[in-house]
């Protein structure tokens, strides 16, 4: 056989430059990426978000009724990360995740009432997300094969009959589905017994679980998930465990539901199957797309809408669900990205424009 | 390196691929063609596990299970598709990441618990993709969103994925569609040098210079079937593969 021609080719093909025009630079904008594993801002960003909360959450929220809203927006943030893993990174339609935060709560209950096991409030976490970690990795197994929407419809049901049977199982779900008289939670022989002491429960656990999601963001995990989510065969063919990585993130996902479950049942002082309805499910649907799919901070941001939109139209409270069809509505429309993701815009943006001032291009990792 | 014996592939009633065997050798650049819906990316589709097939699959000498994505993957099978399937979200060097032969940590364990070892294999990663991106040319787009890249680019970004795993078989679906002669021959340096490496090659391409001057064998497929298999010069004479590329003379 003959060798082919050798044509003389220069090693790498020369840098885009970003057009001239502002369209060009918008692309540029967009293009530039910090692959987010070696980007120490996540752990920066927690840090000064928590911080800034434990500074201005007990100031600016006084009143009792706004430190029950900031306790509320604490809980949903944990749910809502959780189902960031689940919904955002592995691209499964679950609408399970409230089905787990009332086994969380009720499992907890179930396991530290003073009239059963009387077993600590850790334990009862601990519990909680233990039980809804394994459901959801014994669902994730069973529907193993089904795609999108076969996912979505066994999350349904799952969460339906799931109901169906805290109504009537008494000896764990209570009367009709509500378990109350909770104990309040304590840890180490402390008792937060008040709101605002509640709130530095919260804002530990919160803590906690937003380190988590920046580590799962500076992972080799999160590439793994995005490429099983948007192509899973040719993710599969070129390497990766995809479905290995979606159950992970589906179990540890609900972990944090049964969580936070658990932790707004012992704070509440009681657990109703009636609260964790499809309501709050679509809610979690409408905090991440709000807030934005793409990040982390995307429920964070969410949960605040949520928890505030009921606040500001109490006068229109029979329209509220009208109202928040017609918010998702604009959202998906106007700004599919979400508020973070057009935060994330605009701060590229504004990056590009700094280094090319600066006469330098975005720096490899 | 590669043996598959009786692969079959049917949708429904339509048999698209029955009972081809190819064997392909270490160090062996191997070219198929054959007319359109000939069968031969589906017989890639079933060698890689994406399309549901029967047969027997052996790569390096062990055995591999059919239709199981990922199987092949991992007995040392790499593949590039015919339509560049990359992935528009993560940046270039991710997409090379991802089909990384380094396996260790990559999981929630890595992420969460034995972050210092998923670091350690991580830069081993970073390292070798780094490598494979110079290979193509594509260093300077490194971490840049894939969705930029051209379409040419593109397919060099999958070919740099594929060749991240340290193959010992590599499927090409149709590698110079979209490319102008320069850069044909510039891919058939590349692939020439990869089979100089000890990397089995399997190419699916339509253009018959190409493949001449590259593949040291020629598999012809003609609905489903091998009718000739041999070195290039050999196979063009045959009489089989004259009528089903050109007609049979005076024929219907």
């Amino acid at each position: 056989m003959s060798d082919p021609v050798i044509v003389e080719t220069p090693d790498a093909a020369p840098a885009p430059q970003g057009g001239t025009s502002w369209l060009g630079f918008m692309n540029r904008a967009r293009g530039v990426v910090r692959p987010p594993i070696f980007d120490r801002h996540y752990y920066l960003g927690v840090a000064v978000f928590l911080v800034a909360l434990g500074l201005l959450g007990p100031v600016l929220f006084t009143s009792l009724s706004a430190q029950y809203l900031l306790n509320l927006w604490m809980v949903y943030c944990i749910a809502g990360i959780g189902f960031y893993w689940v919904f955002g990174l592995a691209g499964k339609f679950a609408f399970c995740q409230t089905f787990m935060m009332a086994l969380g709560g009720f499992m907890s209950a179930w396991l530290t009432k003073a009239t059963g096991y009387n077993l600590p409030f850790l334990v009862g976490l601990i519990g909680a997300m233990v039980i809804t970690g394994f459901i959801a990795l014994v669902v994730g197994l069973a529907v193993k094969r089904a795609q999108a929407f076969y996912f979505a419809i066994a999350t349904l049901a799952l969460t339906e009959v799931g109901t169906t049977i805290f109504q009537h199982w008494t000896a764990f779900a209570g009367p009709n589905g509500t378990q109350s008289g909770l104990k309040p939670p304590s840890l180490f022989g402390y008792t937060f017994t008040s709101n605002s002491k509640v709130f530095w429960l919260f804002f530990g656990v919160l803590g906690i679980v937003l380190f988590a999601a920046a580590m799962i963001e500076r992972s080799p995990l999160r590439r793994e998930a995005i490429a099983a989510r948007d192509n899973f065969l040719v993710a599969q063919i070129s390497g990766v465990p995809g479905f290995g990585r979606q159950l992970t993130l589906f179990v540890a996902g609900s972990a944090l539901g049964g969580l936070s479950g658990a932790l707004f049942g012992h704070w509440d002082g009681s657990v109703s199957s009636s609260s964790f309805g499809i309501e709050l499910a679509i809610g979690l649907f409408l905090m991440l797309l709000l807030g934005g799919v793409g990040s982390m901070w995307g429920p964070v941001v969410g949960a605040i809408f949520y928890v505030a939109i009921p606040q500001w139209l109490s006068s229109v409270q029979q329209y509220s669900q009208v109202i928040y069809g017609v918010v998702l509505l604009v959202v998906v429309i106007a700004v599919p990205e979400g508020l973070v993701g057009l935060i994330r815009k605009f701060g590229n943006l504004a990056m590009v424009s700094y280094r090319r001032a600066r006469g330098r291009r975005p720096e490899h990792a | 390196m590669l043996e598959a014996k009786g692969i079959s592939v049917s949708f429904g009633g339509v048999s698209a691929v029955s009972g081809v065997s190819l064997s392909v050798d270490t160090d062996e650049l191997v070219g198929l063609v054959g007319p359109n819906g000939s069968g031969k990316t589906t017989f890639l589709n079933a060698v890689c596990g994406a399309v549901a097939a029967s047969g027997n699959l052996r790569i390096d000498g062990k055995s591999v299970p059919l239709c199981r994505p990922g199987a092949a993957w991992r007995a040392g099978l790499s593949r590039m598709f015919q339509a560049p399937q990359t992935f528009e979200e993560l940046c270039c060097i991710e997409n090379v990441l991802l089909g990384s032969s380094e396996m260790g940590w990559r999981g929630l364990s890595g992420a969460w618990i034995a972050r210092h070892y998923m670091w350690r294999s991580e830069r081993r990663r970073w390292a070798r993709a780094m490598e494979m991106l110079e290979l193509v040319g594509l260093a300077d787009y490194a971490t840049e969103e894939a969705s930029l890249l051209t379409y040419g680019q593109r397919r060099l970004l999958e070919l740099a994925r594929a060749l991240g795993s340290d193959p010992k078989v590599l499927l090409l679906d149709e590698p110079s569609a979209g490319l102008n002669t320069a850069e044909t021959m510039e891919l058939g340096e590349r692939l020439v040098e990869i089979r100089r490496s000890g990397v089995a090659v399997i190419v699916v391409d339509h253009k018959v210079d190409f493949l001449d001057a590259i593949c040291d064998r020629l598999v012809v497929l003609q609905l489903g079937e091998v009718i000739a298999e041999g070195p290039p010069e050999e196979v063009w004479k045959h009489e089989q593969v004259v009528s089903a590329y050109l007609g049979v003379p005076g024929g219907a």
